[in-house]
């Protein structure tokens, strides 16, 4: 995990510069050039604000969950959750009544 | 040869196209998938004649049967022609291998024979992956790039979560094909073929948001090219792209290795799958966007939010993927 978050988080921002580059939009542009940390600081502020993101530190908290020696995944999230998501969940029908 | 009655042997083409039948490739799919089954029916026809009938499937071997096809449709012309002709030449299978296969198979009396690794896959893969995959569509055609209205960071970064989607799920499923044999439990490894199955599901429907993207004017090429080279190159079958590392006593190493890393990377994509559950602003936009074409049926409204991140397979591979590395 040590090794794959890190890489993870900057391989996701690798993705959002590209496209933040190409937008019409400067401050978009300008945001796209920024240092790694400083877009994990703005995730965490447009995060907060908009609710439409995870924030940095929700995603610090569940890696600092996994290191814990007692972690494991089938506490991770709740599966009748997931289950009754797939109940409603149009595409899942739409598929399962294909 | 019945009339001669000496016997003998009837070899038919068919191809990989016999076990799997992708997309756009329906007319294709369906003589082979005839092929396959006419000669299944012949065999039983004349066997009391001591007549044989062997069905040969080759993978991608490398002739030139892409580039001399008359192709229809917009899949069979232009740059999607010649990345097909380039893919038939890189993976360089030499027909000469299919005509010693062709052989093995008269003298040895098989009967179905797949050529080539990946035809071996996809002939397993039908046989061994008893659960169905869950078959989501999504329909992304009148989507704006900013789709989270007046949140184009949000958009984008949710957006670029996306890229990467499909490589990494490519990766998961070329690995835990590998990982299948070293798996001693039985029922775990069932869950571990259903997963393999899912996320070759996952993996094609989020191609589809590349599309969309495409049709947008975004450029996501290049950092397409980074997420194969990390997955392919340094999570590849060598350690890190050194092939003099791929051996015998590293190869098992390197799988249970990656098994971990793969772990860990769903850990990313279970939590997020939690988020997106507990998160209600999306649908309360995709609401007012109405992101998806008045066209399509009502029900699949609601589905744009659910469909960017993987969440309906993410807590059962969760559990199995630990269970694997603690196993090891």
């Amino acid at each position: 995990m040590a090794v794959v978050a890190p890489l993870f988080l900057d391989f996701t921002f690798e993705a959002f510069r590209s496209l933040a580059k190409q937008d019409e939009n400067k401050s978009m542009q300008k945001l796209g050039a920024k240092h790694l940390l400083q877009l994990l600081a703005e995730m965490e502020w447009v995060g907060n604000r908009t609710q439409n993101i995870p924030t940095f530190s929700f995603l610090v908290r569940a890696v600092l969950r996994w290191a814990n020696p007692f972690f494991h995944p089938l506490h991770e999230g709740d599966t009748q959750q997931a289950l009754d998501y797939l109940a409603r969940s149009p595409a899942a029908i739409a598929a399962a009544s294909a | 040869m019945v009339a001669a009655g000496k016997g003998g042997s009837v070899v038919n083409l068919a191809s990989m196209a016999a076990f799997i039948a992708p997309r756009d490739m329906s007319i294709y799919a369906t003589s082979k998938f005839a092929v396959l089954g006419f000669s299944e029916s012949l065999r039983n026809d004349i066997a009391e004649h001591n007549i044989h009938v062997a069905t040969i499937c080759p993978g991608v071997i490398n002739t030139l049967i892409v580039k001399n096809t008359v192709m229809e449709g917009t899949s069979g012309q232009g740059d999607l022609r010649d990345k097909a002709v380039a893919i038939y030449q890189r993976r360089n299978y030499s027909p000469q291998k299919v005509a010693q296969a062709v052989i093995s198979a008269v003298s040895k009396q098989k009967s179905t024979v797949p050529v080539s690794p990946e035809a071996w896959l996809s002939y397993y893969a039908k046989r061994w992956v008893p659960i169905k995959g869950r078959n989501v569509q999504f329909d992304f055609t009148n989507t704006d790039p900013y789709w989270l209205k007046d949140d184009p960071f949000s958009s984008y970064f949710v957006i670029g979560f996306h890229i990467m989607l499909p490589p990494g799920e490519r990766f998961f499923c070329r690995l835990f094909v590998q990982a299948l044999p070293l798996i001693t439990d039985e029922a775990l490894r069932e869950d571990v073929k259903g997963f393999i199955r899912q996320e070759a599901i996952h993996s094609r429907q989020h191609t589809h948001a590349q599309t969309y993207l495409e049709r947008n004017g975004y450029k996501y090429q290049d950092v397409l090219a980074k997420y194969d080279w990390l997955f392919e190159e340094m999570l590849g079958d060598a350690p890190f792209g050194m092939r003099y590392l791929n051996n015998r006593y590293t190869n098992d190493f390197w799988v249970t290795a990656r098994v971990g890393f793969s772990a860990a990377i769903e850990h990313f994509t279970s939590v997020a799958g939690r988020w997106a559950m507990d998160n209600e602003t999306w649908e309360k936009v995709v609401m007012q966007l109405s992101l998806i074409s008045l066209s399509g049926t009502p029900q699949k409204k609601l589905s744009i939010a659910p469909s960017l991140l993987t969440y309906s397979s993410i807590f059962a591979p969760q559990s199995w993927v630990s269970m694997l590395v603690a196993k090891r």
